[in-house]
């Protein structure tokens, strides 16, 4: 024991031996910084630690996919706004036209407006686009009935839907759903309140916000920053809602989704989602039924396509970053 | 009772009011995903009244290390004045604000109009060569955590020898100069990049420069203070501001008696010795002040070497520059402007500017790297010369004193001086 401290201390006590060993360790760390410094480079660097990797959520369980893929139209230099299907006909409505297309794609008619139709709602009697800012009321032949501005520096108006003769526009600028009698004169207008200044009303970060009534003549708001959707009276009182916030195929994400929904006939809800952008069946009470296209079917990081929903359960997506009508039919 | 009751409710109704006021309007979604943000890597920024706190106490400290060395010659009071400051400065403060970081933001700030500096910084830059100037390094002794942390680790240092220490004496200049050109071209910080113990300071940081810290801590238990005696850019500054201090402390508080107890004190090696009469005789003082003549006239060459090598170096230089890079790498790989993967190239494309905007932005750089070239080269030609010159420089020396450069003025040898002063 003694012979071998004896040792570590003549270790010790030999300067050249320490000086050597200093002058590797500050040589070790010399070349270090350097190689550090010389790797820092944008073709050198590493992954990115700020990255949040989606690639997991991208993957669906195949089971949960009901749907496939079976037609699609595309609109060549067409700059699309809006969908909606009526009586087996897909109205289509964008920059400067409204088109009727056959489900097998053959254009049916077509008239020209005066702006970018941003939404579309057809009826029986009537077409209804949606502007910016405008409100346009056609007849099937394409003869304008009747229009008008929804005044307000901020509107941003998304979706139109129809209850017998009233009519709903979401502005997602000022956050708030209009009532209209189809003549224009405004009824009424509501911002998702709940009880006066109680709780949150919608939130929409983005020009993502959309109304819908179903087969049962129930009024349905998308609510994005909440990730819910909410069920109102025809005059804005909240009667229910659900809401799912998951990066999970279960539920919603990011800032605004579902950024467009459409109803089956069941009451069930399509919900399409931008950013992980894929496209779901929920029941009436948000239960996750089945899952209609996954994000691998969409460009990466894409616009929520807009849907709507044909007679026999088919649905549609406007998928604006492909420039397609493209028809999911169940499997 | 009744007036406790009413309190109470009164109370409660705050509380309701003030959690009410603090809700958040506008509720983040809840994600399930378990993903965590990863925190900044530098200080959030504070008030300007804090910011002022720190100047005051960076003051403070500065002033009571002068005191505590110059007047009480207390060693024990500098080292907790170090443990406060490492604290503070240190792991409180997270490393940010620093003096020795502070050399690039001035830098910046003369080269680039659009940089402003803050007044803070401003002082943290100056006061402690301003006090150096007068009272020596008393800010490495008790106001810089780089020094702290460094200096309570000292256990058993070895003195390397002259030439070694020379040698490595050269680094901080290089490091020096370079920090200078890469602050003035806009390339980067790297002082603070390669701050060796901010990672400590913050809990957290690159793990290269974790393991350089360590590495660093390890070594100070055998070289004392490694990163300042070997790298610290800002030490060549208060070296240089030391030299003309007119109260920098002293070994022995009244008269040297030569004892030699101090000579082995200093884990530092700044203790300089007396110097033997035997060893300037009058041959050897011509034979040197002819080679001193020669070496004097050398300088000029070693600064236009310098100049010339290091300005010849500028292409690899400027590399360190993010445009200079990316500009090179897209030209000798095109298909890379659509790697949107690659997060520059990526923040390149979105910035709007176009790939000519870049190239020409790169050469300009490139072309400021050239010119700064010579000035760095040149410097550091001229601290070569100078430190070769300063081999044949014999200064009297009959007693013991510390190196008014070298000197940390920690304090430890005047412990060892058996002279009490008379009152």
């Amino acid at each position: 024991m003694h012979s071998r401290h004896s040792k570590l201390y003549a270790l010790y006590m030999n300067k050249t031996t320490l000086t050597l060993l200093v002058l590797l360790a500050l040589a070790i760390i010399l070349a270090l910084v350097v190689v550090d410094f010389m790797g820092d480079r944008p073709d050198k660097r590493g992954e990115n630690p700020y990255e949040y990797n989606v690639d997991q959520f991208k993957v669906v369980d195949p089971g949960l996919v009901h749907y496939r893929e079976t037609k699609n139209i595309p609109l060549g230099d067409r700059v699309p706004g809006g969908i909606d299907v009526f009586n087996e006909e897909i109205f289509l409505t964008g920059l400067n036209f409204v088109l009727v297309i056959h489900p097998d794609g053959l254009q049916k008619s077509s008239f020209l407006i005066d702006g970018k139709g941003e939404c579309i709602k057809a009826t029986e009697k009537n077409i209804i686009v949606g502007l910016k800012t405008a409100v346009l009321v056609y007849d099937h032949s394409g003869k304008l009935i009747n229009s008008w501005e929804v005044e307000n520096g901020r509107t941003i108006i998304t979706s139109v839907a129809v209850k017998d003769d009233m009519l709903f526009v979401a502005d997602a600028g000022n956050r708030r759903v209009l009532r209209y009698n189809l003549q224009g004169e405004l009824q009424t207008e509501f911002q998702g309140k709940r009880d006066g200044n109680a709780g949150h009303g919608f939130i929409v970060p983005s020009a993502n916000f959309e109304v819908v009534v179903n087969s049962f003549g129930e009024l349905w708001v998308t609510n994005p920053g909440e990730h819910a959707v909410e069920n109102y009276t025809d005059n804005g009182q909240l009667r229910g809602y659900w809401a799912k916030s998951s990066m999970e195929i279960e539920g919603f994400t990011g800032c605004c989704n579902p950024a467009e929904i459409a109803v089956l006939e069941d009451g069930s809800f399509v919900t399409s989602e931008k950013g992980l952008v894929r496209i779901k069946v929920y029941d009436a009470s948000g239960k996750l039924i089945s899952v209609v296209a996954p994000p691998e079917k969409f460009n990466e990081e894409g616009h929520a396509p807009e849907v709507s929903v044909g007679k026999s359960g088919q649905i549609y997506a406007l998928d604006f970053d492909r420039n397609l009508i493209r028809l999911f039919e169940k499997q | 009772m009744k007036s406790i009751s009413q309190k109470i409710v009164l109370l409660s109704f705050f509380l309701l009011i003030f959690v009410q006021a603090n809700a958040q309007r506008f509720p983040k979604p809840e994600f399930e995903s378990g993903y965590e943000q990863p925190s900044p890597t530098t200080p959030e920024p504070r008030s300007n009244a804090l910011e002022y706190l720190d100047v005051l106490i960076l003051l403070a400290s500065l002033s009571l290390a002068s005191w505590l060395v110059i007047k009480r010659r207390s060693r024990r009071g500098v080292l907790w004045l170090s443990i406060f400051t490492l604290l503070y400065f240190g792991f409180y403060r997270e490393g940010c604000i620093c003096s020795v970081g502070s050399i690039q933001n001035i830098t910046l700030a003369l080269f680039d109009p659009a940089y402003k500096v803050s007044i803070t910084v401003l002082i943290f830059f100056l006061l402690p060569l301003v006090f150096a100037l007068f009272f020596g390094r008393t800010f490495c002794a008790g106001a810089c955590p780089l020094g702290a942390i460094q200096d309570i680790l000292v256990f058993r240092p070895v003195s390397l020898p002259v030439w070694v220490r020379k040698t490595l004496g050269f680094i901080p200049y290089l490091y020096l100069g370079l920090a200078v050109l890469y602050a003035a071209t806009g390339t980067d910080f790297i002082i603070c990049r390669y701050d060796p113990f901010v990672g400590f300071f913050r809990m957290d940081g690159p793990y290269t420069m974790i393991i350089i810290g360590i590495a660093l801590l390890l070594l100070a238990l055998f070289f004392a203070r490694p990163y300042c005696r070997v790298f610290c850019p800002y030490g060549v500054l208060l070296n240089w501001m030391s030299r003309f201090s007119k109260y920098h402390m002293t070994i022995t508080p009244a008269e040297c008696i030569s004892c030699k107890l101090c000579e082995p004190s200093c884990p530092f090696d700044a203790i300089e010795i007396p110097v033997s009469e035997k060893v300037r005789t009058q041959k050897v003082l011509r034979q040197n002040l002819k080679r001193f003549s020669l070496y004097a006239l050398l300088i000029p060459v070693w600064m236009f070497i310098g100049g010339y090598a290091v300005s010849s170096s500028h292409v690899l230089l400027s590399k360190a520059h993010q445009d200079v890079y990316l500009s090179e790498l897209l030209i000798a790989h095109p298909e890379l402007k659509s790697d949107t993967k690659n997060l520059d190239i990526k923040a390149f494309l979105e910035s709007g500017k176009t790939f000519d905007e870049l190239v020409a932005n790169a050469s300009l750089i490139r072309a400021k790297f050239k010119t700064g070239g010579w000035f760095l080269g040149g410097f550091l030609g001229l601290v070569i010369g100078i430190m070769i010159m300063n081999q044949f420089v014999f200064r009297t020396k009959t007693i013991y004193e510390p190196h008014k450069g070298d000197c940390f003025s920690c304090g430890r040898c005047m412990d060892y001086c058996p002279v009490v002063k008379l009152k």
